[in-house]
């Protein structure tokens, strides 16, 4: 009978055996993640939190901010980039508050401001406890800053006011738009500490932020602000170190590093041996085979348009690089339109479509006889393409290498200085912005190349109008003309007398998400939607 | 016994027993196993002086488990006994004990049976004697003439009683003036038979228990007789589910049990049903808790092998889900498998094999009307005409259903061993299964292990284990649903709308040909519309692909019997589940080599490789006690629980290798995703239920569990789950005794609270940052600096530090009620679930940071009425049963946020993209979950026929002109031929506002019909399934009335378009490529009524004569044909009106497991027809053998 007891004692003892121990059962674990209490130890950290700011920029999920947020609305909406893809409505203004370029910026960029602001006191408190020494300590302050700045930046030039958040939203979040005068006097805030903080581009990593960025923002800021002198102040506070590169080419040239004249830039980078097809990573863009012809990837979406085309001067160096068209070479010398491996295909198969003027395998973007239209006979395409996209000679087709990593300058030294100019005639230095002006036209048709060239006079007399071209020229195909027009206040007026579109009311303003409206009723929309 | 030393004797004092404590259970396991080595032996010491018989009986019986049967009357007359042995056998002690006594024995299985000497000796004077007993023998069957082995068989108010043997036969002394035999069989009814003299050889039927007030009903941590249960439970037993053959046990559950609505909605082979019990309990997670043998399982449901379940006890009021506390809202299935029995042994073989016909087909174009159409629509539509079309007679017509869909093959095969001795019972079995699915490249093959072993070592001990293993391995190439994201990939959906003819490769036009060449679609430089369509032939059958499940559920408990009524129960479990699998697909150029362009095809091959495991361990203890003290009766049981599980998955994806026979990820050249982690969660619980029972009508049970859980907050993880339930068996009572008409009659109530900590994942209640995976991945949230990528770190989600379970309030009030002596019983049972909290990654102001944070939001309403009745009727040869169940559901969102209330605040639809809706289409939102409204209802336009002429377009568009200014228009885009929607809000224009309800997904009222007969040696089932009340979103027919892209459109509306020379039509559009009308968008025209009825199962059954049968040592062989699905009563137009919630899938990723491409089922999105894997007839030949 023994062992009886002795198993109904160890039967008791089993009974209260998983309470006594479980006092700590109850935890769960998750290798992938790391709980926010074990991290911020050592300056690596504080570092990857601020990298991360950056990558909001990436296409993440459905979400291609560079090509919908970006690039369409700087150029479908400016008229002279077309759509031939789904979104051809972009063309007459008939888009919704559903389309994802707008609910791609909106939730990218704030998830970036959310992370900002969360790792502003993170840098603060890694500070104090001298983990972070002073210096990186104002440089990641300074990253942070500038790209919180930024953002609110790139949401008011699209959607006007927005809401401002400066601290980690801990509340419900239904929180109202603010003005746009708010926002920008914020970016103008964010920017100055920024510009105080952070090294300029000799001192830190390409792709960073850096003082000449901060300031080159600041003074747009200000602009928008219509601080117009304090602009031109902010404006003559960039280090000398930008210059304009004497080739206008230059400036879209595949490369790896920032040119002299990049002031900000993002980034991609496809590892050699990594995949350039779907399945990519998302330091990769599409912006390259999105916009190329047909005729070379069998994709393609968009054409330019023959009115841009026609618009520049003669001997404006700025139009080849910008687009071409029927008979027209690859302006790169990176590039020649007859190696790639469709054209020599559809040479060999004896496609019209592949035979050159003098009957040789095509080196052209189509002929004048044959342009390069596209196969969908319901919507020809118009033969043109904007090459300052077009310029990886690595994404050669539309399966397998449709992707490239050429980076994409948001803010470069000829932009700034039409905006210079603007900022200078519209604080009353007429001669001032003339003479800014003039650097722009002047490396535009190769004088700083070759001393001897003659710039023409510009067509336009109207200072206005003059600086008004220039914008449409030095940054057409990028990804700042819209926002800079609606800067000016001419915007309606200006797409109406170059392309004799009226602009429905009210759809200067991109809409509020639709996403954004239903999750947060508090939210007005734009009065044109 | 040497290990009696490691027990310390209790004087040692509490130290000792505490490092005891430290010995694991393996020790505690390997002590038992001495123990029982001891106690199984058949021998016997024993040291009595002038004994009793009764007390070296009772003496003997304790060293060997012997049973004595004898009247005590017989006994009194023995002599004492002195007995002094060591070690002797049985015999040796029985030989002692009857020597010079007027009484023998005699030992049947287990039993020693006493009975008088039948010849006096001499010397003892011949007492006035009783008359002589008399001898009565018959059989004991089942009620399918099985014969019972081991049955007892008694005599009335005696001892007297024996076993029947291996034939189901007995022979019985009954005294001369008769008696009443007595005969029982577990989990059969007993039956009492008065017996006389005259009485002949007797053949007497036992009906097995489970439609009766006597049926056991296990219910979490233990059993209740069915009469005395306070809340609702319904069941299921081995009859019923061998009625229909089914591949998984929730098909089992289908039209079974009132209450719970099994959707077969994916009929892939091995695909899993989608059940619910009493209405949608969730905005989340709806899944029910399984609990198998004891042991609550988290996935691997696959395991179990339908043929070896004895009983399926479905848990439906918090009265009885209670004790499962924060997992318990959605209800809990019990699945209990079968065991050995007490005596003798059982051989079953089952085995069948179904044919599946070749399923329904959509009458689409062939190749000569479709390119008639493009000809037709080539000038409007600006379609660029292919010069092959022009010569239509010279086309191979291939309609895609024909060349992809096949007859299916269906085998199932089980063996069984079940039996045992009074100390050891076990249940061994086999099985394997095997099915072709009905689409081309479908299959699941599986194989099942079970051995379950109890083992009875003393009165005071018994262990039960079981062990079960399961191996599956299957693939659905062609799944239900359309074309998922950018991947080449095709469903069920898209066959139905591929162009009916391809001419893109030069070599073949077939979809393949004699010498092996597959046919493609011309390239994008040759057709711009046609270049995204595949050769779904040629995925399926090029394409390599594995996917292997492998699951063991291992449980074993010891229970002791402290005291009598008193007993402790440890149990033990281990569950782990592995699934792992490969996808390759070789490169194709041929595309390339013919056009220089690849066009859809992959010019590199891809290759994914998947491992998943998971290790679960659960431990139990409890303690329960049962007494009885004069009219009252109490049964307790409580105890505690800890669950833990840890989750391994690792897989990687890419593009290239070196060569398509080089299936080795090594040789990947692009990498594309590489993800591995491991997570782990935990349970830990403390739980009471005691039911207390007051002069066998007044019945109490309460409940509570304290549940714990790592999803949550420490301050957070603790929930207490409460239940109290009252029944009155109203038929005990005085005025309702006697009263013939009602043969018993309960009505009982309960309320309690359950909860759900389903629907969310580990950790988001913490902020956890992570690195978004490496820089390869898309997901990544690094950067480049310098030309060199540097990794980034960001919080992962919104943490929400308030997340906790979800909480249901479930009423039950109900009544049992049989009449004609039992024979027709009535279950009705009101409904009610209130549940709210719901675990959702739900939409937040993006403000946060976040598009989604983890939230407890909204409560819904399921009402209803359950309704179940039996009918049992049995005559001479001819005996049937008709069980009918049916259940009335009725769901109401009664709020969402406090934030969130408005119509467009929380759009619960799913945003289509995992059911293979294209990209910017108006399908991406087809339903909407709104306060006051069913769950999921269908959410479009309301139709209003079609526009005849441009007039009464100009008409509206003046209207609009008028309101909005020049350009406005009343349907942007419509021209004559086009569908006219209708303005709802009366602001002239149609936009996304005029969008209303189009009814909802979820029946109003389903069931289903049972009968059962016997005929001499046929039986017969016939099982009807039936939902009413519901609509069905027919996506595939609007796929069918679209001609974008040059898909192939239904021959009826080919034959019914509208054309400007055949106006007047207000149901069918113009056929056009360019729709800008978008004509088939969610409207009205799509929401059809999706009520049915289907004959799920007709089967006969044949038995053999069992005399035939004896001399090959069968004891019952059965032979029987059956079908399912031979009908369906439907006004459906589609294919199949069996839409539950389909399975979604994330990106291209349409095969491997669950967290590698599978969504979750959202109940936004049921009821939709995406083109579902077909259901289609089956017809089975099957065969029972018993040895």
């Amino acid at each position: 009978m023994k062992i009886r007891q002795s198993i109904y004692l160890l039967a008791l003892v089993l009974v209260l055996l998983p309470p006594l121990s479980c006092k700590k059962f109850l935890e769960q674990t998750d290798t992938s993640n790391v709980a926010a209490d074990a991290l911020f130890k050592k300056p690596e950290d504080a570092i990857q939190l601020v990298n991360a700011l950056y990558n909001t920029f990436d296409p993440f999920g459905n979400y291609d901010i560079m090509k919908f947020s970006f690039y369409y609305i700087n150029n479908y909406l400016t008229l002279d980039q077309i759509n031939y893809g789904g979104d051809r409505n972009w063309a007459t203004f008939q888009f919704d508050a559903n389309h994802q370029a707008f609910e791609g910026l909106w939730n990218q960029f704030y998830k970036g401001i959310s992370s900002a602001n969360a790792a502003l006191p993170i840098i603060a408190k890694m500070r104090d406890e001298n983990i972070l020494d002073q210096s990186l300590a104002d440089r990641l302050t300074g990253e942070t800053y500038f790209l919180r700045g930024l953002f609110y930046y790139y949401l008011a030039s699209t959607f006007g006011g927005v809401p401002l958040e400066l601290q980690t939203v801990t509340d419900n979040g239904l929180h109202p738009r603010n003005t746009q005068d708010e926002v920008f006097a914020s970016v103008e805030s964010d920017m100055t500490t920024a510009a105080g903080l952070l090294p300029t581009k000799e001192n830190t990593e390409d792709g960073r932020a850096t003082k000449g960025a901060a300031l080159g923002y600041l003074g747009a800021a200000q602009m928008w602000l219509k601080k117009y002198a304090e602009a031109v102040n902010t404006f003559n506070q960039i280090p000398n170190t930008y210059h304009l590169l004497p080739k206008y080419i230059d400036i879209h040239e595949y490369r790896n590093g920032s040119s002299e004249e990049s002031i900000f830039e993002v980034k991609f980078l496809i590892p050699s041996g990594a995949t350039r097809s779907w399945g990519r990573s998302n330091d990769a863009n599409w912006l390259q085979s999105f916009n190329m012809p047909e005729e070379i990837t069998g994709l393609g979406f968009e054409s330019a348009s023959p009115n841009l085309y026609a618009s520049f001067e003669n001997g404006d160096t700025r139009k080849l690089a910008t687009i071409i068209g029927p008979g027209d070479q690859h302006p790169s010398p990176r590039i020649e339109i007859k190696d790639y491996s469709r054209v020599k295909q559809g040479f060999a198969n004896g496609d019209p479509r592949y035979v050159g003027t003098n009957g040789q395998i095509i080196n052209t973007a189509g002929t004048v006889a044959k342009p390069w239209i596209g196969s969908d006979p319901s919507e020809l395409r118009s033969g043109y393409f904007n090459v300052k996209t077009w310029r990886d000679p690595l994404v050669v087709n539309g399966n397998d290498s449709l992707f490239g990593d050429q980076g994409v300058p948001m803010l470069r030294l000829g932009e700034v200085l039409v905006s210079k100019a603007e900022a200078q005639f519209k604080s009353g230095d007429v001669a001032g912005a003339t003479a800014t002006i003039q650097l722009v036209r002047d490396r535009a048709w190769g004088k700083l190349e070759n001393p001897s060239v003659v710039v023409p006079p510009p067509v336009e007399t109207d200072v206005m109008k003059i600086i008004l071209d220039e914008y449409r020229h030095e940054i057409n195909g990028e990804n700042s003309l819209w926002f800079d027009l609606r800067r000016t206040g001419e915007l309606i007026q200006y797409i109406k007398d170059k392309h004799g579109f009226q602009i429905p009311a009210g759809r200067d303003l991109m809409p509020i998400p639709a996403s954004a409206l239903s999750t947060n009723p508090t939210l007005v929309q734009n009065p044109g939607y | 016994m040497h290990l009696r030393a490691l027990f310390v004797p209790p004087k040692a004092g509490l130290t000792k027993a505490l490092l005891i404590m430290k010995f694991t259970a393996t020790i505690l396991l390997a002590a038992c196993l001495q123990v029982s080595a001891t106690g199984n032996s058949q021998t016997i010491s024993l040291s009595e002086n002038n004994a009793s018989l009764e007390k070296i009986f009772r003496e003997v019986k304790r060293q060997t488990s012997y049973d004595f049967w004898y009247e005590s009357k017989l006994l009194k007359q023995a002599k004492k006994v002195d007995i002094h042995v060591t070690n002797v056998s049985l015999e040796q002690v029985l030989k002692i004990c009857f020597e010079n006594q007027l009484l023998t024995y005699s030992i049947a299985e287990k039993t020693i049976i006493v009975k008088p000497r039948a010849t006096p000796p001499e010397e003892i004077v011949t007492p006035p004697s009783p008359p002589p007993p008399i001898d009565i023998s018959g059989k004991i069957t089942d009620e399918e003439g099985r014969p019972l082995v081991g049955a007892s068989v008694k005599v009335k108010g005696t001892q007297t009683g024996t076993t029947t043997d291996a034939n189901g036969n007995f022979t019985l002394q009954v005294p001369d003036g008769g008696g009443v035999l007595v005969v029982s069989y577990v989990g059969y009814q007993t039956i009492e038979m008065a017996v006389s003299k005259n009485t002949s050889s007797l053949t007497m039927v036992l009906k097995q228990a489970e439609s009766n007030v006597e049926e056991v009903v296990v219910v979490g941590y233990g059993t209740q007789k069915r009469k005395d249960l306070t809340g609702s439970v319904s069941s299921i037993g081995a009859t019923m589910i061998e009625k229909v053959p089914v591949a998984t046990l929730d098909q089992a559950i289908q039209g079974r049990a009132a209450g719970v609505n099994v959707t077969n909605n994916d009929a892939a082979p091995g695909a899993s049903v989608f059940i619910q019990i009493r209405g949608i309990g969730s905005l989340g997670s709806n899944t029910p808790l399984y609990v198998v043998d004891g042991y609550p399982i988290t996935g691997g449901l696959n395991a179990i092998n339908p043929s070896d379940i004895a009983t399926i006890d479905i848990l439906k009021d918090a009265s009885a889900t209670a004790i499962y506390g924060n997992r318990a809202s959605n209800g809990v299935v019990i699945i209990t498998t079968k065991r050995g029995k007490k005596n003798g042994v059982e051989v079953a073989l089952d085995a069948l094999v179904s044919f599946q016909s070749q399923p329904e087909m959509y009458d689409v174009l062939n190749a000569q009307e479709w390119t008639s159409l493009v000809i037709e629509r080539a000038p409007i539509d600006n379609i660029q005409v292919l010069p092959e079309w022009n010569n239509p007679s010279s086309l191979h017509s291939i309609d895609w259903q024909d060349e992809v869909y096949r007859t299916g093959l269906k085998q199932n095969y089980n063996l069984a061993i079940r039996g045992g001795s009074e100390k050891v019972q076990s249940a061994f079995s086999i099985g394997y299964f095997d099915q072709d699915g009905v689409v081309l490249g479908s299959d699941f093959k599986r194989f099942n292990l079970s051995l379950n072993l109890d083992y009875n070592p003393f009165k005071w001990l018994r262990s039960s284990s079981s062990v079960k293993y399961a191996r599956g391995s299957g693939k659905t190439h062609i799944g239900t649903g359309g074309q998922v994201g950018d991947s080449e990939e095709k469903g069920i959906l898209d066959l139905s709308f591929l162009p009916p003819t391809m001419t893109g490769n030069k070599l073949t036009d077939q979809v393949k040909d004699g010498k092996g060449n597959y046919g493609f679609y011309p390239p994008a430089n040759v057709h711009f519309f046609l270049y995204n369509y595949g050769n779904p032939v040629y995925d399926a059958e090029t394409d390599d692909i594995k996917n292997e499940s492998d699951v063991f559920l291992g449980t074993t408990s010891l229970e002791f019997t402290i005291l009598d009524g008193l007993k402790f129960k440890t149990n033990f479990g281990i569950s782990t589940n592995g699934k792992s699998g490969y996808l390759f697909k070789p490169s194709d150029t041929r595309s390339l080599d013919q056009y220089g362009d690849p066009g859809i095809q992959r010019a590199q091959s891809t290759y994914s490789q998947y491992a998943n495991n998971s290790f679960e361990w659960l431990w139990e203890n409890t303690i329960s006690y049962t007494k009885t003290f004069g009219v009252h009766s109490i049964d307790f049981v409580g105890g505690v629980s800890a669950q833990e599980n840890t989750y391994r998955q690792m897989g990687v994806k890419g593009f290239g290798s070196i060569s398509d026979v080089l299936r080795d990820v090594g040789s990947i050249q692009d990498v594309t995703d590489l993800i591995g982690n491991q997570q782990t969660y935990s349970f830990a619980s403390q739980f009471a239920r005691i039911n207390y029972k007051l002069m066998d009508r007044y019945l109490i049970t309460g409940t509570v569990r304290r549940d714990g859980s790592s999803k949550f907050a420490p301050e957070n993880q603790y929930g207490v789950f409460p239940s109290g339930s009252i029944a009155w068996r109203v038929k005990e009572e005085s005025f309702l005794k006697d009263v013939q008409a009602i043969a018993d009659l309960k009505i009982r109530a309960s309320y309690g609270e359950v909860g759900n900590q389903g629907g969310i994942g580990l950790f988001q209640y913490l902020a956890q940052y992570s690195t978004g995976g490496p820089q390869i991945s898309f997901s990544n949230y690094g950067y480049p600096f310098g030309g060199v990528y540097q990794s980034g770190l960001q919080l992962a989600a919104l943490p929400n530090p308030d997340l906790k379970w979800e909480t249901s309030k479930m009423t039950d009030i109900g009544f049992d009620i049989a009449f004609l002596r039992g024979a027709l019983t009535v279950t009705v049972d009101y409904y009610r679930k209130e549940s709210k909290d719901f675990l959702l990654n739900i939409p937040v102001p993006t403000q946060t940071g976040f598009t989604t944070a983890a939230k407890n939001v909204g409560s819904i309403r399921n009402t209803g009425v359950e309704f179940a009745i039996d009918y049992r009727k049995a005559k001479k040869d001819f005996t049937y049963g008709i069980n009918l169940n049916f259940t009335t559901l009725d769901n109401e969102l009664l709020s969402l946020t406090d934030n969130l209330t408005s119509l467009s605040g929380l759009q619960l639809s799913s945003d289509g993209e995992g059911l293979g809706f294209p990209a910017n289409s108006s399908w991406r939102q087809y339903s909407l979950t709104k306060i006051g409204r069913p769950v999921g209802e269908f959410y479009g336009y309301k139709a209003a026929g079609i526009f005849q002429t441009q007039g009464e377009i100009d008409a509206l568009n003046a209207a609009a002109e008028a309101l909005y200014g020049p350009g406005a228009t009343y349907q942007s885009g419509a021209v004559p031929g086009d569908r006219k929607f209708i303005d709802i809000n009366g602001d002239g224009q149609i936009t996304g506002d005029d969008r209303v309800s189009l009814g909802r997904p979820i029946p109003k009222i389903f069931g289903g019909l049972n009968v059962d007969a016997t005929y001499k040696a046929f039986d017969f089932n016939i099982f009807f399934y039936g939902v009413s009340g519901n609509r069905i979103l027919n996506y595939q027919r609007a796929s069918l009335e679209s001609f974008g892209g040059l898909s192939n459109i239904s021959r009826d509306y080919y034959l019914n378009r509208w054309t400007p020379n055949k106006t007047g039509g207000n149901r069918y559009t113009r056929v056009t490529n360019e729709d800008n009308n978008d004509n088939n968008r969610p409207s009205d025209v799509y929401a059809e009524d999706g009520s049915y009825l289907r004959l799920r199962n007709i089967q006969v059954g044949y038995t053999l004569p069992a005399n035939l049968l004896s001399r090959f040592a069968i004891t019952r062989l059965r032979i029987y044909v059956s079908a399912q699905n031979l009908f369906t009563i439907t006004g459906y137009s589609g294919l199949d009106p069996e839409i539950g919630l389909p399975q979604q899938y994330d990106g291209a990723t349409r095969y491997g497991p669950a967290g590698f491409g599978e969504l979750p089922r959202s109940v936004g999105s049921s009821g939709v027809d995406v083109g579902n894997y077909p259901l289609s007839r089956f017809y089975t030949f099957g065969l029972n053998v018993t040895f």
